[in-house]
């Protein structure tokens, strides 16, 4: 029998604790595929955050460091000055990055700190049950904005590529989707360009990957690709926003 | 704080290179083989503002760090004197700079006022940051607690990494201060 | 400060503490720190972004206390020798930090130049913080190591020694020093680096990439098994009884059929070491026990001495409200009476002077 498609063998599991529709699995075998096809694996350490990505050590085969709510950034800028050599991989969600981590991610960014930074938008924390997040939509429902979100009391949800890329040291910035399968194609791409980057010695590189939450947002699977294509990419144009090479 | 102890306060205005004399002074002992412990006031002071440093010397272990009565002190300006003169234990020797305080006021006190015009000389000899120095000659001339040339031996550390003119200029301030009384 | 010349009759090195425990950092190997200025600590990052750059070691000023600790967290995890330090309310803002530390089990020195609080506080030398360093400080069952320096001596000998025993035990150490320790500016020994140990355990669990070997884990989340947590907790605790067994530290002062036994640590045992040998000059029998550790607390030893000096008085100062006070009254439940145990301090960075804590001394005589 010839094999065509595997699972990447960086991923040791067989299956995810993710809920059904959830995009975090997705993602996880598209960063399995590029640390495979680079070779990184043993010599990657990487951040797991906290949110429902805080478990990736169950599912990538490789160094890990579970750090507090938000500070990733902090903590890959001491491993990765420690170790020059290492590729560091910062996963990130909307809530650990966009609020309780802001400082952190700015300021690794404005000092161009050497890493790959996979940040994943899906507009809620997931892990705590569909609260608010600084990327909630605009008359968004979540547990914490039962009216749904409004401007005013709550502001508008950050846009954090575009904020970044205010940083003259950031250098490749880009928000892509997995709402279809050329979108994981191009996020694909997107991933193993913040991979080679930080490989070339580049610099700080980013990929924010818009993705479903179906049960945070309490909808189906199908109606969470819907959401993503009809409401999400309008506010969260996709595209490059950043490449300075 | 015991009997043997050597408690020092220079005092003035920030800029007046006041933790610089210190530092000096503490260096001085070091050279002597003596022990000193010096603190500076620290934080919310600001230039131009009062600034104070504190320095014990014995040939003892120096036990507390916070000095209770000064019993020798250096005053580079008028507010300071006015604030500290009577945090000083009375009958010590006062070295004041009387090119910026009144001598007429300080009579009234119960210490041992020595004047010296420090920060007139210092501008006679081309720099008015070296008045510090010239009063702790006036200082080491009156109360003879070190060697001249263990703070001239301390100069040399306190100025390390320094531009060597500044050395030298200080340590002639040094020498003037010893003369000017 | 300058180094010394070599035609100096003493061979002793003239320095501020905090520019003491920068040096001693240097010496013990410390490949990386973190920071954010806060006075009375700044010295020290002053000290070592010069220092740092010189050894082409890793300085970096962090964007906040919360970043500096995750850097520290983060240096630790790589395997790297790393401090970090601050006054009061930053260590507050680390305590987040030093829970992932002490959770994940990682080594680290913490430098705590304790100022007045609560809140913004002031920014003379307090030693308010005693509880928050002792107790754990951040959330979850755990403890740091706690040394507290009383001269710039120490100050450089134990940053030395917090490098070891961290990496001994894998707990972080903190120094807590002081307002005054730390602006204190005396000559000492800059002896070079003695390490404790005659052999530190391998860092094999450090995150290197995992070539050739299984992968690491730093965890800091522990949801399975079930019972995970409790293992760990317990794992920690085991530790933790046998540093009480293996690291208390104390000194004691004439502490032998004295009729009043000062306790002070820190900045303070050296204001009270005043006192007390005036009192003793006046034929007062008047000692000083002084810990070294805060935690462990030397329980031990002050039960040995309480047993020396049988009848004596118990004076605890401190520069708080009262805190090391519940230790010694802990400590000394069954030996002496609660009335026999005193204490002179107050709050909000004020120090006590050597009259002051003379005359204290001579009311608890004529009580």
């Amino acid at each position: 029998m010839n094999i065509i498609k595997s699972q990447p063998k960086s991923i040791t599991a067989d299956s995810t604790k993710y809920c059904p529709g959830c995009g975090h699995g997705i993602i996880l075998r598209l960063i399995g595929e590029a640390i495979d096809e680079l070779g990184i694996r043993e010599r990657m350490i990487l951040t797991a955050p906290v949110g429902c990505a805080v478990v990736i050590y169950d599912y990538i085969y490789c160094d890990v460091v579970e750090c507090a709510h938000g500070r990733a950034p902090a903590v890959g800028t001491a491993i990765k000055r420690v170790h020059p050599d290492k590729f560091v991989l910062i996963y990130q969600g909307d809530g650990d990055l966009a609020a309780i981590g802001t400082a952190e991610i700015i300021h690794a960014a404005n000092r161009g700190e050497n890493m790959s930074v996979i940040f994943v938008n899906n507009a809620t924390y997931g892990m705590t049950g569909g609260q608010m997040a600084p990327t909630t939509l605009i008359g968004q429902k979540t547990t914490t904005s039962p009216f749904g979100r409004t401007i005013k009391g709550m502001g508008k949800p950050i846009r954090v590529c575009e904020l970044l890329a205010t940083l003259e040291e950031t250098k490749y910035l880009e928000r892509t989707s997995i709402n279809s399968v050329r979108n994981i194609n191009k996020t694909k791409a997107a991933i193993k360009k913040v991979f080679q980057n930080q490989l070339n010695g580049i610099g700080f590189s980013m990929v924010e990957i818009l993705s479903m939450c179906p049960v945070g947002w309490r909808v189906s699977p199908v109606e969470a690709i819907q959401f993503i294509e009809e409401q999400m990419i309008n506010y969260f144009p996709l595209g490059v926003y950043k490449d300075t090479e | 704080m015991t009997d043997s102890e050597i408690n020092i306060m220079i005092a003035g205005f920030g800029g007046q290179g006041v933790i610089l004399a210190g530092n000096v002074l503490a260096y001085a002992c070091v050279d002597a083989g003596k022990n000193v412990c010096a603190m500076a006031s620290y934080g919310a002071e600001v230039r131009g503002g009062t600034a104070k440093a504190l320095i014990s010397i014995s040939d003892h272990e120096i036990d507390s760090p916070v000095i209770e009565m000064p019993n020798l002190a250096i005053i580079m300006n008028a507010p300071s004197f006015i604030k500290y003169i009577d945090t000083i234990k009375p009958g010590s020797p006062v070295i004041v700079n009387s090119s910026l305080i009144n001598m007429d006021k300080t009579t009234t006190t119960k210490h041992d006022i020595v004047g010296v015009d420090a920060t007139n000389f210092a501008i006679k000899m081309g720099n008015i940051k070296v008045a510090n120095i010239i009063m702790l000659g006036a200082m080491i001339k009156k109360t003879h607690i070190l060697e001249p040339q263990s703070v001239v031996n301390g100069m040399k550390r306190a100025f390390y990494k320094g531009k060597k003119g500044l050395y030298y200029i200080n340590e002639s301030a040094f020498r003037a201060g010893y003369e000017l009384i | 400060m300058a180094e010394l010349n070599t035609d100096s009759h003493d061979k002793r090195v003239l320095m501020k503490g905090n520019e003491a425990v920068g040096e001693a950092a240097i010496k013990a190997g410390c490949l990386c720190y973190f920071a954010y200025p806060i006075t009375p600590q700044t010295e020290t990052p002053e000290y070592l972004a010069r220092r740092m750059e010189e050894e082409n070691r890793i300085f970096l000023q962090a964007e906040s206390e919360i970043a500096a600790i995750n850097m520290v967290f983060g240096a630790s995890a790589a395997g790297a020798r790393v401090m970090t330090s601050s006054s009061s309310p930053g260590i507050s803002l680390k305590q987040e930090g030093i829970s992932y530390i002490a959770g994940g089990e990682l080594p680290c020195v913490i430098i705590n130049v304790v100022r007045g609080g609560p809140g913004l506080g002031n920014i003379e030398a307090s030693q308010a913080d005693y509880f928050q360093s002792t107790r754990g400080g951040g959330h979850g069952d755990y403890r740091c190591i706690v040394l507290a320096p009383n001269s710039v001596q120490e100050c450089y000998d134990m940053v030395m020694n917090a490098f070891d025993i961290s990496d001994f035990y894998r707990v972080p150490v903190i120094i807590q020093s002081d307002g005054i320790i730390g602006q204190l500016v005396e000559p000492f020994n800059m002896h070079p680096y003695k390490p404790m140990y005659e052999k530190l355990p391998p860092k094999d669990w450090a995150l290197t990439g995992c070539l050739g070997r299984k992968p690491n884990v730093v965890r800091t989340l522990f949801l399975n098994p079930p019972n995970g947590l409790e293992m760990h907790n317990r794992k920690l605790n085991d530790r933790y009884n046998k540093i009480k067994t293996e690291l208390r530290w104390s000194d004691e002062f004439n502490c032998d059929k004295a009729d009043i036994i000062v306790i002070a640590y820190g900045a303070t045992s050296r204001i009270a070491k005043s006192a007390i040998k005036k009192h003793n000059n006046n034929g007062i029998k008047v000692g000083l026990f002084r810990p070294k550790t805060l935690w462990p607390w030397p329980d031990v030893e002050l039960v040995e001495v309480a047993r020396k000096n049988k009848g004596a008085k118990f004076l605890v100062i401190e520069m708080s409200t009262g805190q090391m006070i519940e230790d010694v009254q802990l400590t000394l439940m069954d030996i002496v009476p609660k009335k026999d145990i005193l204490f002179y301090g107050m709050g909000g960075g004020w120090n006590p002077t050597p009259d002051q804590i003379y005359e204290e001394i001579s009311r608890v005589i004529k009580k």
